[in-house]
């Protein structure tokens, strides 16, 4: 893997999460609402209401009433220096503090969810592909074509009812802290359903391919165990674009797992970000947004790397 | 104010904690609970801070981890809690307390006189965020220790809502704790002399308390602990309930109830007409100054039918100034002014120079709740044949409460949680100088009526609704007829519990339900 090719990545990232921050933190800029009211306590579902001088006092001490450049290069000056001051919702909480209390959730359930997928669709979309017509590619098939279809909240519910209402082996829900892995599994489960299906039908048609063409023919008549030719020969070429699929799934999942774990009670990213959003909590939001993005960008950078080290004709291009 | 001295006061608690044993300081409660112990589950966590400074929802959470100097009960009683006896008028708007002996912490250390000087100061001086800084700056002039335990409230001014705030914004947290923690206190650690003492607490996820074996009322609390937990999906908090995973369940939504009415183990109970729903009208505006307009949209809006349809026909139509819980409710006898009369409506509107050939068009700010978005469409459904065309705008919280505050509307959807203090429902949401009133009525620029500030002002200073019987019914009158707001309907709060939960039902207002005498059977 050549340094230089590495470094080219690493830096185009950096104008790339630059944007990302800009256009973060200016959509947050833009969007109304009023952080002070939210900082009083106030919610319309108590009908309160705050004194005029008070908010006015609030939103100078929440810096509200400085230039929106110099907030900005001051949040992204905290948030490489991992200081993003604190939460506008609640002061006794640091934006840190915060993201690190959820990031683990969320990492735990998107990481969980993929390798769930990779272990549930290589090998069906294999299987699928080696018996192609028969019982086992039908079977896969619809697996397949169902779990595209099913909603995944729905799902989760189902999953829910199934394992934590009729047969209660696990929790209804509830956070990691209080049920260990426990609390973890159907939201793996519910949320593994989409990429599994997705990575099955990739890898079926990627086999397909591969199994047809002409070096597959030559090293099946040279006398090759046939599990050689379908893992060494079939897969390993076929796995490219499932390699890409995995690497932009991540941070699909990562981004869209607010819905189950608002389902199971879950604290992670993206529940932080849907309350931060709702109660306008400007940093939290934009800090969870940017934190995701990065997730995504650095995932996204180990996914090129990964095609050098599985791919040898990339190599050989990038030495030439 | 004098009267407030016994009036309202000298009620149940009598009964129940008259008798002090002395060498403690605890106070003996006669044995409420049959069965001690046991631990209740349930679904509600304050989203940021159990700091008592700060408005913290559901309120009871409060309760559970502090006292305030006096309590008001589930049923709108106001007893005498920290204190031995309601607060003494010695001299004009100066109230002097006593405080019970021997109350302690959570920590160890006594809750003395200074340590309520320290929880009322930190609030009215804004050392704290606190959404009853304004109210507690306004009216306290000073907290005056004169004994270890006793102490004297000094007010600038006179303050309808004196009781109120006593109850609902004066639970004591130990000063000691709030220094050692500083701006992390209520979320890292709640330090009260509460019923209950705080084992866990992660802001909108989960909260764990085991019973407080110190407390200063002998007996209670009945339970050994309380779990709650956030649990964002309704389905969800219909299944653990069901499946006993958790055994009562704070107020939901009304899609909830019928499946946990068919429940068989289940209880569900409605607080009626806890909340009001208003549309806030700018009278500022030039167009909707017109009381013409008002009485038009108020004619042309059908409570019952959002009542059915929104609410699941859990809730009432208006028919008073006050709910029928109020101790001011006074019913009505023509309702006219505020019941659909779409003949009437389009009369005004034809007579205000509108109607289907010159449509009057309008917005509607509604807060992001699925119940608001709902009645946001039902009325701009109502009001279409009328020739008003409403845009509802259904949004995020924080831009709905900069909008309300700012009156950025031309009307907007107001679920009002009252109290049953006589100035609210009456000064608060109408009078000229309470930041309650969000319409502009009274106030530079709005529509004018100096008959209603007079009254607003004697209903919100008197302690006996007797006494201004002619002033409420003058009030409504005159209020019904002006419409700074319209009066579209209450809406009912509901909880659910276990049958093996004993001793719960549910509070006169939302989220104020009283946790000290509930146990499980088993």
């Amino acid at each position: 893997m050549p340094f230089d090719m590495v470094l080219r990545r690493l830096l185009l990232a950096v104008p790339t999460l630059f944007g990302v921050a800009l256009l973060v933190f200016l959509l947050g800029e833009l969007s109304p609402g009023d952080p002070a009211a939210i900082a009083l306590g106030l919610d319309y579902e108590s009908g309160g209401t705050a004194d005029p001088a008070q908010l006015q006092a609030m939103r100078e001490q929440m810096g509200l009433n400085r230039p929106v450049m110099e907030r900005f290069f001051d949040w992204l000056g905290g948030f490489l220096s991992g200081d993003l001051g604190q939460s506008v919702v609640n002061p006794a909480l640091s934006v840190s503090e915060i993201m690190l209390t959820a990031l683990p959730t969320t990492l735990i359930l998107t990481f969980g969810t993929m390798l769930v997928a990779v272990l549930v669709g290589i090998p069906l979309g294999l299987l699928s592909a080696v018996y192609r017509g028969g019982i086992v590619d039908y079977l896969a098939r619809i697996i397949s074509i169902a779990g595209s279809a099913t909603p995944t909240f729905w799902f989760a519910l189902v999953l829910m009812l199934v394992f934590a209402y009729l047969w209660p082996i696990f929790p209804l829900g509830g956070a990691l802290q209080d049920y260990g892995l426990a609390a973890i599994i159907l939201p793996v489960m519910a949320v593994a359903m989409h990429p599994a299906a997705l990575i099955t039908r990739l890898t079926r048609a990627g086999m397909l391919d591969v199994l047809s063409q002409d070096f597959t023919r030559t090293a099946r008549a040279k006398g090759l165990n046939p599990r050689v030719v379908v893992f060494r020969h079939g897969l390993r070429n076929a796995l490219i674009p499932i390699i890409t699929v995995i690497g932009f799934q991540l941070g699909g999942i990562m981004g869209g797992t607010v819905a189950v774990e608002a389902v199971f009670s879950l604290r992670g990213l993206g529940k932080v970000l849907l309350d931060a959003i709702y109660e306008h909590d400007l940093y939290v939001a934009q800090t969870a947004v940017l934190t995701i993005a990065t997730v995504f960008i650095v995932v996204n950078l180990l996914v090129d790397i990964l095609y050098f080290v599985i791919d040898p004709r990339l190599r050989t291009a990038q030495t030439r | 104010m004098r009267a407030l001295v016994g009036s309202v006061a000298t009620i149940a608690i009598t009964a129940a904690v008259s008798t002090v044993a002395a060498p403690t300081g605890a106070v003996s409660q006669s044995p409420a609970c049959e069965q001690y112990g046991g631990v209740i589950h349930t679904n509600a966590v304050a989203r940021q801070t159990l700091d008592p400074a700060i408005s913290v929802h559901p309120y009871y959470q409060m309760n559970w981890l502090y006292d305030p100097i006096i309590r008001l009960t589930q049923d709108l009683e106001y007893l005498p809690w920290l204190v031995e006896a309601m607060p003494e008028e010695t001299a004009d708007n100066v109230f002097a307390f006593q405080l019970r002996p021997g109350i302690t912490f959570h920590d160890g250390t006594p809750l003395n006189a200074e340590a309520v000087k320290f929880a009322i100061d930190r609030i009215a001086d804004g050392d704290v965020v606190s959404s009853y800084s304004g109210q507690w700056s306004t009216y306290l002039e000073e907290v005056a220790v004169t004994g270890d335990l006793s102490f004297e409230i000094h007010l600038s001014q006179d303050w309808p809502q004196f009781l109120w705030a006593l109850a609902t914004s004066t639970h004591v947290p130990s000063p000691t704790a709030v220094e050692e923690y500083g701006e992390a206190f209520g979320v890292e650690a709640a330090v009260g002399s509460g019923p209950f003492v705080l084992d866990v607490f992660r802001p909108r996820e989960r909260l764990e308390l085991s019973r407080n074996d110190n407390y200063f009322m002998e007996g209670i609390p009945c339970l050994d602990g309380v779990v709650s937990t956030h649990v964002t999906s309704g389905s969800v908090r219909s299944l653990s309930i069901q499946s006993d995973e958790m055994q009562v369940l704070n107020t939901f939504p009304e899609a909830q109830v019928p499946e946990l009415v068919a429940f068989p183990d289940v209880t569900v109970a409605e607080g009626e007409n806890s909340t009001l729903t208003t549309l806030l009208v700018d009278t500022t505006d030039p167009v909707l100054s017109d009381v013409r307009i008002r009485q038009a949209i108020q004619s042309g809006i059908d409570g019952q039918q959002i009542i059915d349809a929104v609410y699941n026909q859990t809730g009432g139509l208006v028919s008073g100034i006050f709910p029928a819980w109020h101790p001011g409710y006074l019913p009505m006898e023509d309702l006219s002014a505020i019941r659909p009369d779409l003949e009437r409506a389009q009369a005004l509107l034809r007579e205000a120079g509108y109607g289907p050939d010159n449509p009057l068009t309008l917005n509607l700010v509604t807060a992001p709740g699925q119940a608001h978005a709902d009645r946001g469409v039902l009325i701009q459904a109502q009001l279409a044949p009328l020739g008003i065309d409403i845009e509802v705008e259904s949004i995020p919280n924080a831009a709905y409460l900069q909008r309300r505050n700012s009156r950025d509307f031309d009307l907007l959807l107001y679920q009002y949680d009252g109290s049953p203090s006589l100035s609210d429902y009456t000064w608060s949401l109408f009078g000229a100088g309470s930041n309650g009133n969000l319409t502009g009525y009274n106030q530079d620029g709005g529509v004018q009526n100096e008959r209603a500030e007079e009254l607003a002002v004697a209903i919100a200073a008197a302690e006996d609704p007797a006494s201004v019987a002619a002033e409420i019914a003058e009030f409504q009158q005159v209020i019904m007829q002006d419409l700074p707001m319209i009066f579209v309907n209450y809406r009912n709060h509901r909880t659910a519990w276990r049958d093996e939960v004993m001793n719960f039902s549910t509070a006169l207002l939302k989220g104020r339900e009283d946790w000290y005498e509930v146990w499980l059977s088993e």
